[in-house]
């Protein structure tokens, strides 16, 4: 579904992302992990054609996101990292318009029936100015959703979020990735999030992937550790006993 | 061009829920209206006056009587110039100073730019919308003015002044799309709405009051001997010096073109519609350059900004 | 004590570090030289022009002749009056927006007031801070205008001259602290977003562009180029003989510019600055006391709403 190769991002002088080169498989979940400042926005970025990378490439199921930018961005469903929508514009008008900017056929029909599926139904006249941080989340999967996308890309969509919030967002995520099959590209820098609902993880730290595995192998291997601070102190430790850095699948 | 209605439809929501844009919107159309009334009433006054004067100079055994002032029907509404130079401004900059800026500091940028639309599409967007809003507070004006103008002068307009008004407004809605397009322009480049917003009110102050009067301080005050009482007026008369400052201001040129068309010039009142816009040819080009300008630069560092 | 002085000296700090604030600052500076050199300009070829016309109508026997133009660059150009009172007004709209919203943004209302400080502490620490930052503003304005007056312009300042100047930008710093002080008490009112600033300058437009306009359009002077009256040829007893007959016409006229603090300053200052002839005679204090409304005008709304800072301050919770 996604295939990347030797990915980078120079920020004058800076490498945000570093070669970065992975895959991730149709209707995985697939967790990125890493600190703050780790390079998890930049490839995002990149990934969904709002930045050009400054060498390298990546393709959606097939397309270049360079070459072929508008036919991936009908394709992606993308929440960004702190996204407020149009507070002043109700739900349904938020979803209308982004609806229709993505060419969704039929738009009033089918806001109805995200909103169904998100439990959203009651908000739709309410004004996003006067949603709590859980709602508005909900509303920005939402309009990710409008145009049945083959891959969803989410930046820290629970950051900010209490347990509870938290929980019903992953819920939310596991429900359409059975339903639809979509496959989900999840930014995040908690460990816990990821062990609950991917199927696969990639760690990036100062833009450079560390490792890439599915979330069984990282278990056996990293078992003992209970953060993702544990896991990078283990892999940090092997790089400096000279071993290997990538692990892979 | 769905896609493009679908921005532009939203700037026009997002536009009528805005207060702040609201409130000066309503203040431009109250102006705009009270001019007319005030314009009217001032008028009726000075006719007063004259005939006071008339009989104030008989009963002082004056031999000259002075000429009736000849009043042309648009030179009542001549304030609305001011108002659309000086507030229509205002409006515009109000309307698209955080288009662009607000996007960034919501997130909602990212969300339009990862969709399937070209970049020009959603400056195309912006751009019909803040016209559509624009156009729609000088048609209520327009539409207004010409029903209390009635009502209230009890004058008629003939075609060729009709035309004239129109052609006006015309003038009004180029001018106002000019200081949207800067706003427009000024909020792609900036990250903060409010910064935006203070660089376009300087801009707005040096075009439309700074440079204007600099052009003024530089205007020759002839004085002229008056041929009935014999006293000495001073009037101003433009200098080379004044006229090269204010091709720097679209507010003048605007002002310039916006009197000759209301009638506000005796001496132009009666020319044809095409003889009167020949005369205001250079006038005409220095009022449509920066707008242009304005458009081609947002067009070319939005679409740059994507590498 | 020490913590209101804490607090102002950050204040000035501030401001003198925001980039917009100092622009504005530094464009005020600029406007205020060109106006003194184009109206050094103007005075030149103004006398040139009186010289001319005396010439020619002494050539035609006439023996009243129009008085001498001022020699005063200020008194010629209008402009100089009108900067700072444009310039000024945004750069304290500026301010006092600043001086309440960086807190909001960062946070640090609650950081201040969780230090052993009262409230009135902070506010009278924003409020000295900032006026003293608009008296030295006024102050090197004062000295900019002193020097490029003496140096171009060629005039050489009598003592009553200079007492007029001061007074001027005593007038002028009045002037700029009702604006900081309406930006200040609006900002405090409204929290969400940039809502204050875009209501104060809907408020300065009111009182700087629309009442003087609708009191300029009013004047039926001002219907004609040169002058109504000019042009029926009427003189002043006349003119005032006329104008009388339409007192109600004139004095609704006149409330409406009273309305506008713009139209006060701009009263004060014209009469000081000998741009509005009449005043030629007059000291500085006579001109004050003749124009002691428009002082009123500038200086009770100042009180007043610094009063009502006050109370919004110390009363409310979330600020
Ligand atoms: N436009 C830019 N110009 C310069 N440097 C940038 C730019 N955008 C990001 N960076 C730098 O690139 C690095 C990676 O940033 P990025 O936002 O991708 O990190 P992240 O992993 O998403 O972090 P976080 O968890 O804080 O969101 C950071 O060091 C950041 O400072
Ligand atoms: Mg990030």
């Amino acid at each position: 579904m996604l295939v990347i190769n030797s990915l980078t991002k120079n920020y004058d002088g800076f490498t945000a992302v570093d070669n970065l080169s992975f895959k991730v498989g149709e209707g995985e979940i697939f967790g990125f992990l890493g600190h703050n400042g780790a390079g998890k926005t930049t490839t995002i970025s990149m990934l969904v054609s709002l930045i050009r990378p400054s060498s390298g490439s990546a393709e959606i199921a097939g397309y270049d996101v360079v070459k072929d930018n508008l036919k991936v961005r009908s394709m992606l469903g993308y929440l960004p990292e702190n996204v407020n929508l149009y507070s002043n514009l109700t739900a349904f008008e938020n979803l209308y318009f982004f609806g229709s900017l993505s060419g969704v056929e039929n738009v009033e029909k089918r806001i109805n029936e995200v909103l169904k599926d998100l439990e959203m139904n009651s908000w739709k006249d309410t004004k996003v100015r006067e949603f709590s941080k859980g709602m508005r989340q909900r509303i920005g999967i939402a309009q990710a959703l409008l145009h049945k996308p083959r891959i969803l890309f989410l930046d820290e969509p629970t950051s900010g979020l209490d347990p509870q919030g938290t929980k019903s967002i992953r819920d939310l995520l596991l429900y359409i990735n059975n339903k639809w099959n979509t496959t989900i590209f999840l930014n995040t820098h908690l460990l816990s999030e990821v062990k609950k609902i991917c199927s696969s993880i990639g760690i990036i730290s100062h833009g450079q992937l560390l490792m890439t595995d599915s979330l069984i192998n990282i278990k056996k291997k990293f078992g003992s550790e209970k953060s993702l601070e544990d896991i990078y102190f283990r892999i940090e430790g092997d790089q400096n006993n000279g071993e290997n850095t990538v692990y892979s699948i | 061009m769905g896609k493009i209605l679908s921005i532009a439809s939203k700037e026009i929501k997002t536009a009528f829920k805005d207060k702040a844009f609201l409130a000066v919107a309503l203040l431009f159309l109250l102006l705009s209206i009270l001019s007319v009334y005030i314009g009217s009433a001032t008028k009726n006054a000075e006719i007063t006056a004259y005939q006071d004067i008339v009989n104030l100079l008989k009963s002082q055994g004056a031999t000259s009587i002075p000429a009736e002032p000849k009043i042309f029907p648009l030179s009542i509404l001549k304030n609305i110039i001011n108002y659309v130079a000086v507030i229509g401004s205002i409006v515009a900059i109000f309307l698209g100073f955080n288009s662009f800026s607000e996007e960034r500091e919501e997130g909602t940028i990212k969300l339009l730019l990862s969709r399937p639309i070209y970049r020009d599409q959603l400056i195309n967007g912006k751009l019909f919308g803040g016209a559509f809003v624009i156009a729609g507070l000088l048609i209520i004006t327009l539409v207004f003015n010409c029903f209390l103008f009635t009502v209230v002068s009890g004058m008629n307009i003939n075609f060729a002044e009709f035309s004239r008004l129109t052609v006006f407004f015309v003038f009004a809605f180029y001018y106002m799309i000019s200081f949207y397009l800067a706003s427009l322009f000024v909020s792609l480049k900036s990250q903060n709405s409010t910064f935006a917003f203070l660089l376009m009110l300087i801009i707005w102050m040096g075009v439309s009051y700074v440079i204007p009067q600099l052009a003024e301080s530089q205007k020759n005050y002839v004085y002229v001997l008056n041929n009935i009482s014999q006293t000495m007026n001073q009037m101003p008369q433009d200098t080379l010096i004044s006229k090269t400052i204010e091709i720097f201001s679209p507010t003048v040129q605007f002002k310039n073109i916006g009197r000759d068309l209301l009638q506000v010039v005796p001496e132009h009142a009666q020319l044809s519609l095409f003889t009167l816009l020949k005369l205001n040819l250079r006038s005409i080009i220095y009022l449509l350059v920066p707008g242009l300008f304005m458009l081609f630069g947002s067009y070319n560092s939005f679409l740059k900004e994507g590498n | 004590m020490s913590e209101m002085i804490v607090i102002a000296r950050k204040e000035i700090k501030d401001s003198l570090n925001n980039k917009f604030f100092l622009s504005i600052l530094i464009l005020l500076l600029i406007l205020t030289i060109v106006s003194i050199v184009l109206g050094t300009l103007q005075v030149h070829s103004q006398i040139a022009q009186y010289n001319r016309s005396i010439e020619f109508l002494k050539s035609m026997g006439k023996t009243n002749l129009p008085p001498m133009p001022s020699l005063n660059p200020l008194s010629v150009s209008k402009s100089f009056v009108n900067y700072v009172a444009m310039i000024g007004a945004l750069l304290a709209i500026v301010l006092g927006n600043y001086a309440v919203s960086k807190e909001r943004k960062n946070g640090t209302f609650k950081l201040i007031l969780s230090r052993s400080i009262y409230r009135d502490q902070l506010i009278n620490g924003k409020l000295g801070g900032n006026l003293l930052l608009l008296a030295l503003i006024n102050f090197a304005i004062a000295a900019v205008t002193i020097i490029f007056l003496t140096a171009l312009g060629g005039v050489s300042l009598s003592q009553a001259d200079l007492i007029r100047l001061i007074f001027f930008f005593a007038a002028s710093f009045l002037y700029m602290a009702l604006f900081f002080i309406i930006s200040l008490f609006v900002t405090l009112l409204l929290p969400y977003k940039n809502y204050a600033l875009l209501t104060v300058i809907i408020i300065w437009l009111v009182f700087a562009f629309i009442f003087p306009q609708i009191g300029d359009t009013m004047d039926m002077d001002n219907q004609l180029p040169g002058g109504f009256f000019a042009s029926m040829g009427l003189n002043r007893a006349q003119e005032k003989q006329i104008v009388n007959k339409f007192k109600f016409y004139e004095t609704l006229r006149n409330g409406i510019e009273e309305l506008s603090p713009t139209k006060h300053f701009e009263r004060i200052s014209f009469a000081l600055l000998g741009v509005k002839p009449g005043f030629k005679n007059n000291t500085a204090w006579e001109i004050a006391n003749l124009k002691w409304l428009n002082l009123a005008g500038l200086l009770v709304p100042n009180i007043i709403l610094s009063m009502l800072s006050y109370l919004v301050f110390l009363r409310r919770e979330n600020l």
